[in-house]
């Protein structure tokens, strides 16, 4: 096929698109995923009980943290003292531009949980570092976000018009979006020596517990768990350790990349991207 | 392939190592869609390995592989209520990458072949299977005649055409 020529003009001849999309090279594969697979193959297995790493869970494990600090208004104690917090008190500190870091665990129904660590500079740059040592950086006031790969000595520059269109949108975004009167009362529990109080709020069909410090205000947990609407499989996702006000350098939140990569940068916009509601995917 | 049809668990692992990364790449070149692929990757072998029985071996097991995906695909895109969202993504050469892998760009390595890349993601998805096939995956017309489900000579005038709607698509570009 195609050994005609064409000279007319100033582009590739005919061969040489051959050629060229003849030696296009295949994308690299997630190694983890053919080990999935094979992991799960033993005999007899049925294909329904295989696990699929589906969008919910890649928007889970990519965004990893999210969920949203509800309102909540709470009468504690402490002896018999009380305190208050109001749903727009839990918002503020992370719909401002307070720095705060958090950890995360996704972890997905049978498989081994992944771990990053997310710092916020300020209301417009935001740092997300995988367990494998791969990073995420945000700038929304340069509308632009920078992916690096040490495993493969790449960093890739997106433009993005908006926190939400982000290719690896945080959750933390979506929480920004919740509303007075979205919440319900989960009750009073002790986290990790702390009195807290729980809210959920749902969203597309999705559930998100908010734990603040019941003292505070302050979010100090949150949890949601993710069903994929196809396969059924869950992911639930943990955000802790959870502090406000710390002191972060300027530098972690550089939209260069790192000397020695390969850079790729995208010159159109990407589209929105919306985490996609349960039993739609 | 005897060792397979009886679940043998090394065979099906050899039959996954030798061919997930080819399939996993059609299914990428097609949708455009790293979770997709993904999804669509996994749900391609567990089909072929619950139904390896039914293999009989006219076409060789790679064709077979791919014909299983690109079923899987065309129901995914049959049943995707956000068909018109998808499309308009793969329109655009845009697509959600995998967060912090990026496999799409790690493949394309030079400016020309990214432009080549891109014009390719903005071919209709007609245009852009046969050329996936054909040259991506390296099937033959036969090949991907089986694979498509249609006549070898339809197959290969798709193909002229897709091509040459490409160059067209490239000139000036590159």
């Amino acid at each position: 096929m195609g050994t005609e020529k064409n000279s007319e003009h100033d582009g590739l001849s005919l061969e040489v698109l051959e050629a060229e999309l003849r030696q296009m090279p295949q994308p690299a594969v997630p190694a983890e995923l053919e080990g999935r697979l094979l992991a799960d193959i033993p005999a007899g297995k049925r294909a329904s009980r295989l696990w699929y790493r589906g969008l919910l869970v890649r928007t889970a494990a990519a965004a990893a943290i999210l969920i949203a600090v509800v309102g909540l208004f709470a009468w504690l104690t402490g002896g018999n003292g009380t305190a208050s917090v109001s749903f727009a008190q839990v918002l503020q500190p992370i719909s401002g531009e307070r720095p705060f870091t958090y950890k995360q665990i996704v972890q997905r129904e049978g498989l081994t949980p992944s771990f990053f660590h997310y710092i916020r500079l300020d209301g417009d740059r935001a740092r997300r570092t995988a367990s494998d040592g791969s990073f995420w950086i945000a700038d929304w006031h340069k509308k632009k976000t920078l992916i690096v790969n040490p495993a493969t000595k790449t960093a890739t520059i997106y433009i993005v018009l908006s926190p939400s269109a982000d290719p690896v949108p945080e959750i933390i975004e979506e929480v920004k979006t919740f509303q007075v009167g979205e919440e319900e009362d989960l009750g009073v529990r002790e986290i990790d020596g702390r009195s807290a109080v729980g809210f959920r709020v749902r969203k597309r069909n999705q559930d998100f517990d908010v734990w603040a410090d019941a003292r505070t205000g302050l979010p100090i947990r949150i949890e949601a768990e993710i069903v994929s609407g196809r396969t059924g499989v869950k992911t639930k996702v943990t955000v802790t350790d959870i502090e406000f006000d710390v002191q972060l350098d300027e530098n972690l939140f550089s939209l260069e990349p790192p000397e020695g990569y390969k850079t790729i940068e995208h010159t159109r916009p990407l589209l929105r991207y919306r985490i996609k509601p349960r039993g739609d995917d | 392939m005897k060792a397979i049809r009886t679940g043998s668990r090394e065979a099906c692992a050899e039959l996954v190592r030798r061919h997930y990364g080819r399939i996993y790449g059609f299914l990428l070149h097609l949708s455009g869609q790293v979770s997709t692929t993904e999804d669509l990757t996994q749900e391609t072998f567990t089909a072929a390995w619950a139904n390896i029985r039914s293999f009989r071996g006219r076409a060789s097991l790679a064709t077979w592989l791919h014909r299983i995906a690109y079923g899987k695909f065309i129901d995914l895109k049959r049943r995707s209520k956000r068909g018109q969202a998808v499309a308009e993504q793969l329109r655009h050469g845009q697509s959600r990458p995998t967060g912090l892998r990026g496999p799409l760009d790690e493949a394309v390595a030079n400016e020309r072949s990214r432009c080549v890349y891109a014009a390719v993601r903005e071919l209709d998805g007609a245009d852009r299977e046969v050329i996936v096939l054909h040259y991506f995956q390296g099937l033959s017309f036969k090949q991907m005649a089986t694979v498509l489900a249609e006549p070898v000579g339809t197959v290969k005038w798709r193909t002229s055409q897709a091509l040459g709607r490409l160059k067209v698509s490239l000139d000036g570009r590159v």
